[in-house]
């Protein structure tokens, strides 16, 4: 890897060329920076990868029968194993989604599970991503870069080619298309995972539009082109529920498709992922999704959840109250690394104030064990340092549900940081997968 | 891809203009650079009144420095080359990531001359990468459309700029019938009148003479865009 990791600059240069940003919005201002790359990649055995590979399906595949449970007969709200209120309550659970089946019964084509490894080797998932995770195409673009650098690092490691994520992405959207072209619907130029909008748009040879390319006639979506409009088959949203149908959810959203949920409804294009996803990756529903395993797979869950503890239970919120300066606490309104807060790390006024708000609205909040997560080399130019590092990893579902061998490994900026997320000034790695 | 949207037809169109704009202004600053050293000072007001753009400069350093780099500054070369990057970003998938490239390497190019001690010499790369953005475009965009949309942009700001500035008006004709054959490939749709006038003037266009009839006929030739 050496002869790689000297090319480090050469690379991040060739990624400003090919534009890997992601857009940041500050102080009402956007601005796009660069994503830094770091040429030490992630390494992952074959057997360590295997484990995972299974761990993970078996986790998308409960929360996809979960969604598919919540939004038709809540078998698993009335067998008491999740509390009818908590899912009722979750901000991601959509009413004008119950009863509604989306092409073939896949709700999550798409899944970012965000996993830490501990020091002492053992994986955790710290977060599902069911609605737009995003971060795939960085370490797709980087692999290809880091390729034409050093080949003999290609040629010397039996490192899984990750390179098909373009046509894996195709068939999982071409699956569930009812009949018309595919199309990635950006909220535009402005969004902070543009580029990965666009560039996904031409690995998978979709169209890329946005607000005022498609519009619903007698419930069917169309493109609007210039000579003939295209029915529209299947649509990779990158924009929030809230913002995708302003006849059904947020009236005052400009950037999404009026009646879009009319032609979903009666069958005639897919969303992907479908609307309500937000019930399955609700950072309080994270905590049952063991339970989920359990009991829609008949199977013990392979990957463990960080122990964590939902102040919504009475035992639990005991418990959260008298540990709480060595637990973080999560807010589960928030994302992107926002809301996150280690209690060990605030001063006495801003505990007690955090620990009343969490009395007050237990729902809103869960605590988790800190993990010590591991740490993985970061080249600088001043020599190697070490930083926390967690892993996004891609699951897809189609005609069955597979995993990207690949991944997002994401590391913080500063020392002992444990926040790894770019809006936070964070890099990223590749993930290499070892074929044996 | 059967049928590309008329939003990307009109991205297409003003990328081109904007490319050939920014290529335009960029040789006619070098020759006004050079000419600053040891020959009469050029006439930037002048410039600035066949360009149709507010003269806001104090002096002809003070214009070279500002048309060129003040990014506050809607009519400056890196202007106009951020509105080209600004057309192209969203066409990713229409005009290839190695396309793109090309224009994104410019703006990265002009960012660093805007700050660099030799301006000139870099502003050379920023037009190696646009030629070679038309040139990779060209053979990456695979709908005939769209590619012939980008060349009527090309084609389109080459006669507008030719005819306002009196620039290389020895190629004016050949543009003429560039244009001519371009706009044959593109959906786009014309304005009859104009194109019956364009035609008429293009075997001897006299640019001094027919200024204001050429600059409204090819401004307003395309009615989509």
């Amino acid at each position: 890897m050496e002869s790689l990791v000297s090319h480090t600059a050469r690379i991040n240069d060739q990624l400003a060329r090919y534009g890997v940003k992601f857009g940041i919005y500050k102080n009402g201002v956007f601005n796009e920076r660069l994503f830094p790359f770091d040429a030490i990649a992630r390494v992952i055995s074959a057997d360590e990868w295997r484990g995972l590979e299974r761990g993970l399906i078996q986790r998308v595949d409960a929360l996809n029968a979960f969604l598919k449970d919540v939004y038709g007969p809540q078998e698993i709200i009335h067998d008491g194993v999740v509390p009818e209120d908590f899912v009722l309550s979750s901000p991601g659970y959509l009413a004008s989604c119950i009863g509604l089946m989306p092409p073939k019964g896949i709700y999550s084509h798409i899944s970012g599970i965000d996993l830490v490894q501990s020091r002492e080797g053992e994986w955790f998932v710290l977060e599902d991503n069911l609605r737009v995770p995003s971060g795939a195409s960085y370490p797709l673009i980087a692999r290809a870069l880091c390729r034409r650098c050093s080949p003999d690092t290609y040629r010397q490691n039996d490192i899984v080619d990750n390179r098909g994520y373009g046509s894996m992405l195709r068939e999982v959207v071409d699956n569930v298309n009812c009949g018309g072209i595919n199309v990635i619907f950006t909220p535009g130029r402005y969004n902070a995972a543009y580029f990965e909008h666009s560039f996904l748009a031409e690995q998978t040879g979709a169209v890329l539009a946005e607000a005022g390319d498609l519009y619903v006639e007698n419930e069917y979506v169309y493109y609007r082109g210039f000579e003939k409009d295209q029915r529209v088959g299947a649509i990779y949203r990158r924009i929030s529920d809230e913002y995708l149908d302003p006849t059904t959810f947020l009236p005052e959203s400009v950037i999404g498709i009026p009646n879009v949920m009319s032609a979903y409804r009666a069958g005639n294009v897919a969303i992907i992922n479908a609307p309500g996803n937000g019930a399955a990756d609700d950072k309080g529903i994270y905590y049952f999704v063991p339970k989920m395993v359990e009991y829609y797979l008949g199977e013990k869950a392979l990957l463990q959840n960080a122990p964590t503890y939902l102040p919504f239970y009475p035992d639990d919120l005991a418990y959260v109250m008298d540990n709480f300066e060595r637990l973080v606490i999560k807010d589960t309104a928030e994302a992107g690394g926002y809301g996150v807060v280690f209690a060990s790390n605030m001063d006495s006024e801003a505990r007690e104030e955090l620990r009343q708000k969490v009395l007050t609205n237990p729902r809103r909040w869960i605590a988790q064990e800190i993990v010590d997560f591991t740490e993985l080399p970061v080249h600088l130019a001043e020599g190697d340092v070490l930083r926390k590092a967690d892993l996004r990893v891609f699951v897809l579902t189609g005609h069955e549900t597979s995993v990207w061998p690949s991944g997002l490994t994401r590391y913080s900026r500063e020392a002992g940081n444990a926040i790894v997320n770019s809006s936070q000034g964070g890099g990223f790695k590749d993930t290499w997968i070892l074929s044996h | 891809m059967d049928s590309i949207a008329l939003s990307k037809l009109d991205r297409l169109f003003w990328l081109g203009r904007y490319i050939e704009r920014t290529l335009i202004e960029i040789d006619i600053m070098q020759d006004a650079y050079d000419q600053s050293i040891d020959g009469p000072a050029f006439d930037y007001v002048e410039f600035c009144q066949r360009l149709e753009i507010p003269n806001a400069y104090e002096g002809v350093d003070d214009f070279i420095k500002k048309f060129l780099f003040d990014r506050k500054d809607p009519y400056s070369v890196i202007s106009n080359l951020n509105y080209a990057y600004d057309n192209a970003i969203v066409l990713r998938e229409s005009i290839s990531s190695a396309a793109l490239s090309y224009i994104q390497m410019a703006v990265n190019i002009m960012e660093a001359a805007a700050k660099g001690v030799a301006p000139m010499l870099e502003l050379q790369s920023v037009t190696d990468m646009l030629y070679a953005f038309r040139s990779c475009s060209d053979d990456s965009i695979l709908d005939m459309d769209s590619r012939y949309t980008l060349k009527c942009g090309y084609s389109v700001e080459r006669i507008d700029m030719y005819v306002r500035l009196g620039h290389h008006l020895e190629n004016l004709r050949r543009e003429f019938s560039r244009l001519n054959h371009r706009m044959q490939c593109t959906p786009l749709r014309r304005d009859g009148e104009k194109l019956m006038l364009l035609l008429g003037l293009a075997p001897n266009p006299d640019p001094e003479n027919n200024r204001k009839i050429l600059l409204e006929c090819i401004e307003g030739l395309f009615v989509d865009v």
